[in-house]
């Protein structure tokens, strides 16, 4: 699992960025506890104070429908951005996309937060 | 007609293979392609595709002799553009600041499609077949939804699948764990996602298309080339039958209208190729009933000859992702010959894993 540092006291902001032609709903995750759903394209997280969320799991999935029967080319062309950034740290982690039907993908990110 | 058995049972054969095992690289595609309307080789001459695919390849009963592979460019070139959404896509847009619902009715540009065919066919007036080459181009000019259904559908739709989460233990073992989970947990999924499904038609659609086809005179690379060259609009309109029923899918009435243009240079008399002029004026009406459509068609054709074409036609979904279609009736031919009875089958080509089981 990819590990991202920030510097102790820094407040962690994610902004995740979507491009594609299927339908989409996000969710994102600190330990498995839902911190921000979201039905648009592009949407923003305040995560808090990387001391208090030290040594946490974030994770992103965004789950899409496709209407078309072109799934394999709209998740070819589904670009989905996760951006992790503090008053001195930033980083931007592109999702990993999982086919699950002729109907149904999925784009994941999964990070563990560090202060140091 | 053996040959519309072997075909018939090769179908059926696939769609019980395709039961057992997922066959998501062929799914259900629209049933005919410019390149087949203009050589006039397919069980319907009216459509309108549904359910685009990036490429499609379209196959009649004479297999080997009649293929046509269709194209949507535009789920293939710019793929790395990062200003795509779904709203764009379908052409309903709410406005960021006043809420306000739009429409985009020149956003069917996206669904052009470009089409190739091989067909191998007996034409009036030649004694035998002759290999003929078809290039087409079809796209939407204009459509319009209900704008508030689709806008309500897609936020239903992206709420419910903003609410299936992953745990990060199985995030973390990748693809095939992932896959296994949505696997077992496909009841509440389904529960989720099942009342957004239903493909939601235009109000009004009106399509374009044009089409060039050459035919080798003698079946030999230099032995000359007639050409035949098309092009036509065609107006659908569609209700729902069953509005606010909790079935699976929408049943629709389908309405055409087409308008066609045909310089015709098929046609020969003691081996001299001549030119005939056609306006199509025609319409079709179609009954969708979720696996099963009926469509008639009616075409009447004026110019250098005055004929028409009725044909009755079937459109059967298998399985989900396979479709087949038949069509019975008169074709244009002036001749005595002038029974049309084609059957096709029509996917189209996917690749990458398909392992959940989810409707």
């Amino acid at each position: 699992m990819k590990v991202v540092k920030f510097k102790t006291g820094e407040t962690v902001k994610l902004t995740v960025k979507i491009s594609s032609d299927a339908n989409v709903g996000s969710n994102v995750n600190l330990d498995d506890v839902v911190v921000k759903k979201s039905i648009t394209n592009k949407f923003s997280v305040d995560l808090g104070k990387i001391d208090d969320i030290n040594e946490k799991t974030l994770s992103v999935v965004s789950n899409f429908f496709v209407n078309s029967g072109a799934i394999d080319a709209i998740i070819e062309s589904t670009h989905v951005e996760c951006s992790l950034s503090s008053e001195s740290t930033s980083e931007t982690i592109s999702a990993e996309k999982v086919k699950l039907n002729s109907n149904l993908f999925m784009a994941y990110m999964v990070v563990k937060l560090k202060k140091e | 007609m053996r040959r519309l058995v072997s075909v018939l049972l090769c179908a059926i054969g696939v769609g019980l293979y395709a039961q057992q095992v997922d066959l998501s690289e062929f799914t259900l595609t629209n049933t005919s392609s410019p390149a087949f309307v203009l050589v006039e080789e397919t069980p319907t001459a009216i459509y309108m595709p549904e359910n685009l695919k990036a490429i499609a390849i379209h196959a009649l009963d004479n297999f080997g002799e009649s293929l046509s592979v269709e194209l949507t460019p535009h789920f293939l070139i710019n793929q790395n553009r990062k200003d795509r959404t779904y709203q764009k896509y379908i052409g309903v847009i709410e406005d960021s600041e006043t809420k306000e619902l739009k429409q985009k009715p020149f956003s069917g540009i996206n669904t052009t499609t470009i089409s190739l065919a091989y067909v191998d066919k007996s034409f009036s007036g030649l004694p035998d077949e002759r290999k003929t080459y078809s290039l087409g181009v079809r796209t939407t000019l204009l459509r319009f939804y209900n704008k508030q259904k689709v806008h309500d559908n897609t936020i239903g739709m992206a709420t419910a699948l903003s609410n299936i989460t992953v745990p990060t233990a199985v995030l973390v073992q990748g693809e095939e764990a992932i896959q296994e989970y949505y696997n077992s947990n496909q009841e509440q999924i389904n529960a989720l996602i099942q009342p957004f499904q239903k493909t939601i038609k235009p109000l009004f659609r009106l399509d374009a298309a044009i089409g060039y086809s050459v035919l080798f005179k003698e079946n030999e690379i230099d032995s000359g080339t007639a050409n035949r060259f098309g092009s036509w609009l065609t107006a659908e309109t569609s209700l729902i039958l069953n509005e606010g029923s909790e079935a699976k899918t929408n049943n629709y009435f389908n309405l055409f209208v087409t308008a066609r243009y045909i310089e015709d240079g098929f046609n020969t008399t003691n081996n001299t190729f001549f030119t005939n002029y056609y306006r199509d004026f025609g319409g079709k009406v179609e009954f969708e009933f979720g696996r099963i459509g009926f469509a008639y068609e009616y075409i009447s054709r004026d110019g250098t000859i005055n004929t028409e074409r009725s044909v009755g036609s079937i459109n059967f979904t298998i399985t989900k992702d396979i479709s087949v279609n038949g069509g019975f009736g008169k074709d244009f031919t002036v001749t005595d010959d002038n029974l049309i009875t084609i059957f096709g089958i029509h996917w189209g080509i996917n690749t990458g894993n398909s392992k959940v089981k989810l409707n």
